[in-house]
């Protein structure tokens, strides 16, 4: 009868998540705030976003990747240039980055009340505020290159972009899609904040301001933006806090955590290992080795390139006898390896296309021959100008961040052509194409009315 | 006079009915009864509050306290007259009165004072044999399930001479007439006449009279005569349950309850099926009826896991059931609340009864197969090699190129049949050994239980064992104590379904024959699928869900007064899931780190407790009254620990403690509780109309403050037409009632914090926590309403044919539904009451005597027929949701299909075709240029079940037919066995049947397959979800034939036993599919869609079953 007494009492209902915070709790102290932005972090290892798709989905709907005939059918019909809007992967992409700029801004809003007890706080706060800055303008640009045609497909970049997020809604928002233009926007003044906010010039598995920075070179190169692209990538490179990997260490650059050459990396614990969906394992052949390496990118290195000990030869089994397996994730089907997001090596190749944009041609040779020495110390000088000097930047971009989520916005931003590869087939798709970005997917168009789909699809 | 009346218990068929006829001790009968009565004494009726034996005198007191009748008789009339035993409920005086005097020779009539005078009529002299020839028949008497009926009267027509059956239901009577005709008669049973010319032994069976018995039916909290009952309610015929080989009683009700749809979704022995109650009620929250076991309200479905499939109820031993009871409507269910919105299911386990202590044992033994139709079975080698040399033809190569290439890849020479490798026979066997009986004051019911089936895929199998204790003692005139607890411990191996590389099914259809199992040196194959051999898994992984359930109830029972009751019930409900997962280091998952394990362990801890006070008002004659006021209080405690290691070393050793790689280890903890009050009068008017009416308060952990506590009721009205005068009289409607009720109940299965604002731990980074924002809040989240209207009509023609017919129009308002929203609000789903959504339908049940022919032969048929309609009515702002393959729009029924229309293959080219939309006027090759729309619903139009039971002496012959009819079936992995050579030479590229058999090959060819192409972009691809894959559901199934044979009581006597039967059965036997086409089990659970899971097997099964 004890319990019947019991149950008669108000608190035999108030029963609290044990697993759970109140939302309204989730960033009010320190420790707090670190726990919120801990979450966004964990966002990015996800197969949806940098654990996988994006690493390969660019890749594939190029000249890079192609599937094995012998696949799980994961990807396939990005490998078939035949993607629909009710394409898992578009959707898992679509989601996660939403996730992370929803959470980012929820980090920030919470962060930026904050009060600090000492300037010490103060610093660490605006440090962790700042990364959450770089994340959101990390994830907006991810969407706008993923689901909108690059910057320059009009003049004036206003064709459809995507919903911007940069606030807390507590009610539910069906936002429609803003153009490119504002989006780039928003992006820019994120990445500001973000470099003003934070103090760390490198912070291991985390923004910096040498990650921000070197996310605002790339994001003015696609803006093409290029003084701006000049600017941040020299900031990056003379800050001496990065330098290239040898050319005798090469392997040291996909194995080694942390290592000299990494701006920012995302970082897999043992725990963290999304085994079979891991990145490594997609590409292993102990795994499910369904994307390989075709011989048309292979032919473009010189044999002594050192960056052809980033790709494996052998057999696929049941499949095909020659196979060339991508070998920069090494950690293969074991443990899933840090993400390298961003690389000093691409600061100078960024900083090299903007120079040759901004008709400063050796300038350009100079920072292309940095990279091209590396991978082959005997490399010669470049002296190719305009166009030309144009394709061997973008050649070079091809060879040094093969399987690294480039290709497919190299090639669209430049307006060329991309070369379809799949197993036993290769196609020309011409510039300007629909399906150069991917489709807008059917589940939010089916949930927000304001939403508008990408035309072709 | 041959009187035997001592040891009650002996009569009581294993069927409880409860029946208050035929709960007292019947005598000789050959008492002429004089009845002088008016028709106010006709109609008067006491009510007994509990079981008891009283003596006749004391039977005249009860009467006269509640009415006004008084007795006049001579002193010691009754002395030496055997006690009464009178079983709770209510009865007319008429009928008690003839009980008491069933032993003596008495006539009574009912003076003008409402003075009932009781006088001795001299006894009857019998004819003794001296005067007669000596004709002489002896027999038994059994009722239809075979149970001999003791005390049964047999009397010879036109005479006076008459004998009664004896404790084994045998007889023997001396005739003077060889002509003679006998009148067997038993009350509440049909009298039966019977030619005896020319037979020495016979064997009666009596048939129940339907318009004689006040049925008491098991209704909420409670017991209730069946004539004064408003609501919608049936008794599940436990025939149905018992003997059945399947491990859950859900299982059984298929077919055999008109309004309550069950389908199986996995051939998992021991899995729990869909089960719905008069239609969908509820988008997101559960639509599964509440079940209540013994009065508690218990934990139901799945907690595990691994084992996804499992189902804490099938722990309940069927063959401890007495009484299942399916509550439909308002006036039965709101009583329940916010949990009796999908409908409730009563179970009564088995009590012991009073008398010499009986045993049963039940033993079944068997074997299960595949249902594996031809046009289900994929192709051999020789048949996929042809295809893809053709479909590389079709790519332009010549047909030598294109030859050598695919010999090059594929060896011809192995021909994997992985039907034959995946599946198997299984065995099955069942043993149950249970024990009842006890005294005046205590009674007991035992049993322990075996339950044993290996399901017909590699690996799969499942145990049970079972054992429970039920016990009742009547501590004082007033105080009563029922406790009862059942322990069960259930044992799965399973495996992972749908798209999941181990799963053995979608290995048995997608992988190619020109791989073999085994590699040349005997180790597995592990070059396909990923290295998940399936075979090779099986052996050596370990996927194990053990279940440990505990249901323990204790009730307490004062009688205040005579009128006033006081019940408490203290119920727990305990459920464990210990599971571990071994993933061996060599091949599958496993493979690249050393081996997994991981251990899982969930609690859930129920308990509940009840108070009830009932008080039963009797006015006058016309006016009774039975009261209930209850309080109830529910917690539901779960929590679970994971444990995850990988990287073994020890060979053969598996647990944790043999891993070197701590991976992962974490505890949740969560409850929800509800309180409630509740209150309910139920009032008889004339004994002709009846109403009811009930209320309760629930206030629950699940909403948000503001919303907390919510009221539900209901109102129900009967009216018994045959009582009327008009029909008083009637030999051709025996039974007629029409009922009707009206009332709200709620639906709060929605998970325990749906209503909040949240964050989600666990999303650490680099070693450091995190959380992920997780849910959006919704203060004003409530409960889901369910409106149930619901009329309904009872009859019963020439006490042959009864039934009911019922109209229900159930809304349900408040929808709780996961609202799809746009990604960027960082969540894709949002918790909202959103809508309206109402099911109506008919429903009848029908139960008809064919014949009941004098020499034994019977036929009883046992019909049932539901048509539901579903329409969602209102959602929020009006516009359509699409889920997935479906889509939710006003109109429209929640299951109805949403995709784009396949339109064959073009005659000219081959190429698939779909309709561009739904005017279905113009085609495209293009799948992204098609549109999709609404396909029609995975809800049946109707579904039926036919039961035909057929007795020749000791021979019985049933069937079951089940028809389902008019809905959807949609396969979602047809997309990859109809993959049209997009799939090249993957090793899960193979291909079906149809696509061999019906493709496009030339131009011309009219057909609904496309052509195979290698490397097909066109067709074939994974994203092609289309009406290509959805089929006609239709089907029709003999889902049970049983024959058993019981030993005749002659033999029975002589080996000592009280029963002897033994029987063979199968399920599953035949099913006819409408669609030629279907490549799946048309039986795939309620939403209609396959999933590439265990598929339902037919089962062929001996049992025996030993009564001592």
């Amino acid at each position: 009868m004890s319990i019947t007494i019991f149950s008669c009492s108000d608190n035999f209902l108030e029963i609290d998540p044990e697993q759970n915070v109140p939302a309204e709790n989730a960033v009010i102290d320190e420790n707090t705030l670190k726990t919120a932005l801990n979450g966004v972090y964990s966002e990015l290892q996800s197969s949806n976003y940098y654990g996988r798709s994006i690493y390969v989905i660019p890749e594939l709907m190029a000249d890079n990747l192609f599937l094995s005939s012998r696949n799980t059918g994961r990807y396939l019909d990005f490998d078939n240039f035949v993607v629909s809007e009710r394409d898992s992967y578009v959707e898992g992409l679509w989601i996660k980055l939403y996730s992370v700029l929803a959470n980012a801004s929820r980090v920030i809003e919470g962060g930026e009340k904050l009060k600090s007890g000492s300037t010490e706080q103060q610093v660490l706060f605006d440090q962790l505020v700042g990364e959450a800055y770089a994340l959101r303008a990390l994830a907006h640009f991810d969407l706008v290159r993923l689901f909108a045609q690059p910057y320059n497909f009009t003049s004036d970049a206003s064709h459809l972009g995507i919903p911007i997020i940069n606030q807390v809604y507590n009610e539910r928002i069906s936002p429609p899609r803003d153009n490119v233009k504002n989006v780039y926007k928003q992006i820019n003044s994120d990445i500001e904040t973000a470099i003003n906010k934070m103090s760390a010039s490198k912070k291991n598995g985390k923004f910096s301001v040498g990650g921000a920075k070197a996310l605002a070179a790339r994001v003015a190169l696609y803006q093409e933006d290029y003084d701006a692209a000049i600017t941040y990538s020299t900031q990056v490179i003379n800050s001496g806090t990065f330098q290239l990997i040898d050319h005798d260490q090469y392997a040291d650059l996909w194995a080694n955590d942390f290592n000299s050459e990494s701006i920012f990396e995302i970082v897999n614990t043992v725990s963290d290992n999304s085994g079979t969906n891991g990145l490594g394992h997609f590409f292993d052949v102990k795994g499910y080795a369904d994307a390989l390496v075709p011989l048309d990118i292979i032919n473009t290195y010189d044999p002594d390139d050192i960056r052809l000990n980033a790709i494996i030869q052998g057999a696929k089994p049941g499949a095909e006898q020659d196979a060339n397996f991508v070998g920069k994730f090494p950690k293969g089907t074991e443990h899933d390896d840090n993400l390298r997001i961003f690389r000093l090596a691409e600061q100078y190749l960024i900083r090299a296309e903007a120079y040759a944009k901004t008709e400063q041609p050796t300038l350009a040779q100079e920072d292309l021959l940095t990279v091209m020495k590396r991978a082959k110390p005997t490399a010669v000088p470049v002296t190719e100008t305009g166009e030309d000097l144009m394709d061997l930047i973008l050649l070079e971009r091809r060879k040094e961040l093969a399987f690294e989520g480039h290709r497919l916005f190299d090639l669209n931003r430049n307006k060329r052509n991309v070369t379809m590869i799949q197993s036993d087939n290769k196609t020309e798709e011409s510039y300007p194409n629909d399906k150069f970005i991917l489709p807008i997917p059917l589940s939010e168009l089916n949930a927000n009315p304001d939403m508008k789909q990408n035309p072709g699809y | 006079m041959k009187i035997k009346l001592t040891k009650l218990g002996f009569n009581v068929p294993k069927r409880l009915l409860f029946l208050i006829m035929r709960t007292f001790i019947l005598l000789l009968c050959t008492t002429v009864f004089s009845f002088a009565t008016t028709d106010s004494f006709s109609q008067e009726q006491v009510t007994i509050d509990m079981d008891k034996e009283v003596s006749v005198d004391e039977v005249f007191n009860i009467i006269q306290n509640q009415t006004k009748y008084r007795f006049l008789y001579p002193q010691d009339l009754f002395t030496y007259a055997p006690k009464v035993q009178l079983k709770k409920g209510i009865i007319p005086i008429s009928r008690l009165l003839k009980q008491s005097f069933a032993h003596s020779d008495v006539k009574f009539e009912v003076s003008q004072n409402n003075t009932i005078v009781i006088t001795e009529i001299p006894k009857m002299i019998l004819p003794g044999p001296m005067a007669t020839q000596n004709y002489k028949v002896s027999g038994t008497v059994t009722d239809h399930q075979g149970e001999p009926m003791i005390g049964a009267n047999i009397i010879e027509k036109g005479t006076t001479n008459g004998t009664q059956t004896d404790f084994d239901g045998n007889f023997s009577i001396s005739l003077t007439d060889d002509n003679a005709i006998l009148v067997i008669s038993y009350l509440g049973y049909v009298t039966k006449e019977m030619s005896v010319k020319g037979m020495s032994q016979i064997t009666i069976v009596l048939n129940e009279s339907a318009a004689d018995l006040d049925e008491v039916i098991i209704v909420a909290y409670d017991r209730q005569s069946k004539s004064s009952y408003t609501g919608a309610a049936v008794e599940v015929d436990l025939k149905a349950v018992e003997e059945t080989p399947l491990a859950s009683f859900q299982e059984s009700l298929q077919g055999n309850v008109a309004g309550l749809q069950m389908s199986t979704k996995s051939g998992q022995p021991g899995s729990a099926p869909d089960i719905r109650i008069r239609g969908i009620g509820s988008i997101n929250a559960s639509s599964d009826p509440l079940y209540v076991i013994d009065g508690i309200p218990v934990v139901s479905g799945n907690i595990a896991n691994i084992g996804t499939n499992s189902n804490t109820i099938a722990g309940l031993n069927p063959n401890d059931i007495a009484n299942i009871t399916v509550l439909k409507d308002a006036s039965a269910t709101a009583i329940y609340g916010s949990r009796g919105g999908n409908g409730v299911i009563l179970i009564t386990t088995k009590k012991g009864k009073e008398g010499k202590t009986r045993f049963d044992v039940n033993v079944q033994s068997g074997v299960s197969n595949v249902i594996l139709p031809d046009r289900m079975r994929p192709l051999n080698s020789k048949q996929h090699i042809e295809l893809l040399i053709e479909s590389r033809v079709n790519t332009g190569e010549s047909m030598a190129d294109a030859t050598d290439f695919i010999l090059n890849n594929v060896d011809p020479n192995v021909d994997t049949d992985w039907v034959d490798v995946i599946t198997r026979q299984g065995l099955y066997q069942q043993y149950n050994l249970s024990a009842n009986g006890g005294n005046e004051n205590t009674k007991f019911y035992a049993s322990v239980g075996y339950y044993d089936q290996e399901a017909v895929v590699i690996g799969i199998d499942y145990k049970k064992f079972n054992s429970r204790v039920n016990i009742n003692h009547q501590a004082t005139d007033k105080f009563n104590i029922d406790f009862g607890v059942g322990l069960s411990h259930q044992i799965l191996h399973s495996n992972s379904d749908a798209g999941n590389a181990a799963n053995p099914v979608r290995a048995m259809l997608r992988t190619v024959p020109w791989e073999p199992v085994y590699n040349e040196d005997g180790s597995y194959n592990t070059d396909i699928l990923l290295t998940y051999n399936p075979v090779g898994l099986v052996e050596k992984n370990i996927r194990e869900t053990k279940l440990y359930g505990v249901l323990a109830n204790l009730s307490l029972k004062y009688d205040l007064t005579k009128n006033l009751s006081f019940e408490t019930k203290g119920n727990f409900d305990f459920n464990l899931a210990d599971e571990f997962r071994f993933d061996n280091p060599d091949f599958g998952e496993g493979r690249n780190d050393g081996g997994r394990g991981r251990a899982f362990d969930n609690k859930i801890l129920n308990y509940n407790i009840t108070n009830l006070l009932k008080y039963n008002l009797r006015l006058n004659n016309d006016h009774n009254f039975n009261f209930l006021l209850g309080q109830e209080a529910q917690k539901i405690n779960e929590s679970s620990l994971f444990a995850f290691a990988s990287n073994y070393g020890a060979p053969g050793l598996t647990t944790l403690s043999n891993a070197s790689v701590y991976r992962e280890a974490s505890s949740t903890k969560t409850a929800s509780s509800i309180s409630s009050y509740f209150f309910n009068v139920s009032y008889a008017l004339m004994n002709k109309y009846y109403f009811n009416a009930t209320a309760r308060r629930d206030g629950s952990s699940r909403f948000g403050s503001d919303v907390r506590y919510a009221n539900f009721g209901s109102v129900g009205l009967a009216w018994n037409i045959t009582k009327e005068k008009f029909l008083e009289d009637s030999n051709v409607i025996t039974n007629l009632k029409l009922r009707t009720s009206y009332g709200i109940n709620g639906n709060q299965e929605i998970g325990d914090f749906a209503s909040r604002g949240l964050y989600s731990t666990g999303a650490d980074y680099d070693g450091e926590p995190g959380y992920i924002y997780s849910q959006q809040i919704n203060k004003n989240l409530t409960w889901e309403k369910n409106k149930p209207f619901n009329v309904g009509i009872d009859f019963n023609l020439i006490n042959r044919i009864s039934g009911t017919v019922e109209y229900y129009h159930r809304t349900t308002t408040d929808l709780l539904f996961r609202v799809p929203i746009s990604a960027t609000n960082g969540l894709t789903t949002y918790f909202d009451n959103i809508g309206e959504m109402t099911n109506s339908g008919i429903e009848l049940a029908l139960n008809t005597i064919n014949f009941d022919n004098q020499d034994g032969f019977s036929w009883l048929t046992n019909f049932n027929f539901t048509s539901n309609s579903n329409e969602i009515t209102k959602l929020k702002d009006g516009q359509a949701i699409v889920d997935d393959n479906y889509i939710r729009e006003i109109g429209g029924d929640f299951y109805t299909f949403y995709m784009p229309g396949f339109a064959g293959a073009d005659p000219d080219n081959g190429d698939a075709l779909w309709y561009v939309d739904s005017s279905e006027s113009q085609t495209t090759n293009q799948y992204s240029e098609a549109q999709p729309y609404n396909q029609g619903s995975a809800l049946p139009d109707f579904f039926a079940g036919l039961t035909n039971t057929f007795t020749y002496k000791n021979l019985s012959f049933s069937f079951l037919l089940y028809l389902n009819y008019g809905n959807k079936v949609y396969d979602p992995w047809g997309r990859y066995t109809s993959s049209d050579g997009s799939a090249r030479l993957n090793d899960r590229g193979n291909m079906t049947r149809n696509i061999y058999n019906n493709r496009w090959q030339k131009p011309g060819d009219v057909t609904n397959v496309p052509k195979v192409v290698y490397g097909n972009k066109q067709s074939g691809l994974s994203s092609q979800h289309s009406t290509r894959f959805l089929y006609d559901g239709t089907y029709l199934r003999l889902r049970d034939v049983s024959l058993g044979y019981s030993l005749s009581d002659a033999i029975t006597k002589k080996m000592a036993v009280n029963e002897f039967k033994i029987y063979l059965k199968a399920s599953n036997l035949l099913t006819w599919v409408k669609d030629k086409n279907i490549e799946v089990d048309p039986e795939v659970g309620i939403g209609g869609q396959s999933d590439l899971r265990i598929p339902v097997s037919s089962q062929f099964l001996i049992g025996l079953n030993i009564s001592l």
